[in-house]
């Protein structure tokens, strides 16, 4: 439609963003993450699973640029495929978080009273179920792996992003340019849709940036503890919990997960904290 | 002019009639969300509205004067009563039947900086509507959105800018603009101009003005500024704790209120010339609280004239002349005052008849001041001095 486009609130972010040095070094190293993570097989100098007998728990050397593990697996190539595993398993539960927390949070704000009441003794139920004991509970019915993991890790955490939205909601319902376009006989989907929603943007794509990183440190830890991926396959969780073992001999192992994970997570959030602060509406 | 049931100038029939509404806030306690009262913000509202007519809704802040004007136009839904247009109570109205009428009911807000969508463009803003209800698109839908920032007194050129970009006196323009789009009879009109600097109040009035008279506008026009609401309305409403206290034409009202609390409020007014005595009442204590209003007489916690009856029994409203109405127990035959003393402790002494005391010439002298419009009538007062 011709009118009303958030054309010129992005165009602002934008130009805002690009001037806070520290959003865009945390924007660069997630651009890069994210290359490293879908070009694993074209970077990687060998494949995921090549064991160099010859090179064992070796360090770092011109022929494995991060070293290898206990079984001759390049480290530099393991740590590439793992980005995959830990950002896919990020970007697919954060979307499913906050498609669900979205539609629930806004839906439960708009229409308020009782079932909003509901709703909400509903999300603070699955709020304070512990995580550990639901994650565990899911990985035994769906069985451990990828699938296990997004699941278990997307329904603790849609209840953020419905909180968060919820309460956006409540607070634009009440504006004064919502009741103009109630009293200018806009049905309710309408207002919700175009009047309000518009507005939870900013707060959804800023809780977002600070959900990706929390679940990457979530499937690592799992993977750490075993209750997520097993060995065979590679993530970051999974290298660290290998090379934990022999860390004190061999302290590469451990180094170049530990650095990917910590990296990626301190980038993201330098993101949302750019992005919160160049989000914000005069 | 002067109110009746029919107006008088044209003999029209009222274009919206409101009758006993009501607007109570629950108030809920406890572990189960029990109601454990309400918060009685309008308790029973009725006035009518005539066709170009301009209606003014004063009070203190919080005596529910935005509440009233919310629940007639439903934006909150009231409790009980009847909002008469077009022969049908829209209150009874189910959504698709209110969504028709709204196009003639419209509401210009307070503050412009919150009214306005921050992320539409002006076109959006003013021209969602029209599209939505048929009545343009495309390119027609931007001719009439220029013609309308023409109307208001602004460059048709602004159609693809943000709220964000424009001064609050714009802002309000773009309000009204948005509320004519539907060609509406009626309009609320909520503060519009209260969070406004005073020269730019003086514009925005005018432009009102103007629009009244160009398009047949009837409004409700909220606000707490005594001069502001003399200068554009035709009868005035006074709001005390949810009820209307007092309710005649603008002149009548500014020369002879009679209500306890209208003498008091009228007095509050400040004066531009220093040298006339300026006796202001000071009402003691606050407002009551909405939630358990006093009985009887809500006002009888302040009146300085308060008698026996007052603290008892609820004053019905009573018309003392035609189109002049007051809810006090001093003019109600039934329950007037043995005791004639009472008349002289109002705020503006009455003899005992009730009648207005002679008035002194002070009148006769302020007539030729040269001080505009604002100037109210002198509202002698023999009260509380300050």
């Amino acid at each position: 439609m011709s009118d009303g486009n958030a054309r010129s609130f992005w165009a602002r972010t934008w130009s805002r963003l690009k001037k806070d040095r520290r959003a865009v070094i945390g924007a660069a190293v997630v651009g890069t993450v994210s290359l490293c993570a879908l070009l694993a097989p074209a970077l990687s100098p060998y494949s995921e699973g090549f064991q160099d007998a010859a090179a064992l728990l070796q360090g770092p050397s011109w022929t494995h640029l991060l070293g290898t593990d206990q079984l001759g697996r390049d480290l530099l190539s393991r740590t590439l495929y793992g980005a995959r595993v830990s950002m896919a398993v990020a970007l697919v539960t954060s979307a499913i978080a906050v498609l669900l927390g979205t539609a629930l949070g806004a839906f439960s704000g708009w229409v308020g009273g009782r079932v909003d009441n509901l709703l909400m003794r509903g999300v603070d139920v699955v709020y304070s179920f512990p995580d550990l004991l639901l994650i565990i509970l899911i990985s035994v019915v769906v069985g451990q792996g990828p699938l296990g993991i997004i699941l278990s890790l997307s329904l603790v955490s849609w209840v953020t992003v419905a909180r968060v939205v919820r309460g956006e909601v409540l607070s634009i319902k009440r504006r004064p340019f919502v009741e103009a376009a109630r009293a200018l006989g806009f049905p309710p989907t309408r207002v919700l849709l175009r009047h309000v929603l518009p507005h939870t943007v900013a707060p959804i794509v800023v809780t977002l940036t600070f959900r990706i990183p929390s679940v990457i440190l979530a499937e690592s830890t799992l993977s750490f503890i075993g209750l997520g991926l097993q060995p065979p396959a590679s993530s970051w969780g999974v290298l660290a919990s290998s090379g934990w073992s022999a860390m004190a001999f061999h302290p590469h192992l451990i180094l170049s997960p530990a650095v990917a994970i910590f990296m990626t997570i301190l980038a993201f959030n330098l993101l949302g904290d750019g992005l919160r602060d160049a989000m914000e509406v005069q | 002019m002067s109110a009746t049931t029919n107006d008088p100038t044209t003999g029209a029939e009222p274009l919206i009639q409101v009758k006993g509404l009501k607007k109570h806030f629950p108030i809920f306690k406890g572990l189960l969300n029990r109601q454990v009262g309400a918060v009685k913000a309008v308790d029973g509202l009725s006035f009518d509205v005539y066709p170009n007519e301009t209606v003014g809704l004063v009070g203190e802040s919080g005596c529910g004067k935005t509440t009233a004007g919310r629940s007639l136009l439903r934006l909150i839904e009231p409790s009980a009563g009847e909002v008469i247009y077009g022969g049908d109570d829209i209150l009874k109205y189910g959504s698709e039947d209110m969504r028709k009428v709204r196009r003639n009911l419209q509401i210009i807000f307070q503050d412009p900086y919150s009214s306005l969508n921050p992320r539409m463009t002006i076109e959006g803003i003013i021209g969602e509507a029209i599209e939505f209800h048929g009545i343009a698109k495309g390119t027609a839908r931007r001719e009439m959105v220029e013609a309308l920032l023409v109307r208001v007194g602004l460059q048709p050129s602004y159609i693809t800018r943000y709220p964000h970009e424009f001064s609050g006196g714009q802002r309000q323009r773009i309000g009204i603009a948005r509320a004519l789009a539907l060609s509406p009879q009626f309009i609320v009109c909520d503060e519009a101009v209260s969070a406004l600097d005073v020269s730019v109040q003086a514009q925005v009035i005018n432009l009102l003005q103007e629009l009244q008279d160009e398009y047949n506008l009837s409004y409700l026009f909220i606000a707490h500024d005594l001069s502001v609401v003399r200068h554009i309305a035709d009868r005035i409403a006074v709001m005390y704790l949810g009820q209307i206290v007092e309710m005649t034409t603008s002149d009548a009202l500014f020369k002879d209120a009679l209500h306890p609390y209208t003498q008091a409020l009228l007095s509050a007014i400040p004066r531009p010339n220093p040298r006339r005595h300026a006796k202001r009442v000071i009402l003691k204590g606050d407002v009551p609280s909405p939630i358990n209003p006093p009985t009887g007489c809500r006002f009888h916690t302040r009146c300085p004239a308060c008698y026996s009856p007052c603290s008892k029994v609820e004053p019905k409203a009573v018309e003392i002349e035609a189109g002049h109405v007051v809810r006090c127990h001093l003019y109600d035959p039934e329950h007037a005052p043995k005791d004639p003393t009472v008349w002289s402790k109002l705020p503006v002494p009455r003899d005992a008849s009730g009648d207005a005391m002679a008035k002194p010439p002070e009148e006769a002298v302020a007539a030729p001041a040269p001080v505009p419009d604002v100037e109210p009538e002198s509202t002698k007062s023999s009260g509380e001095e300050e």
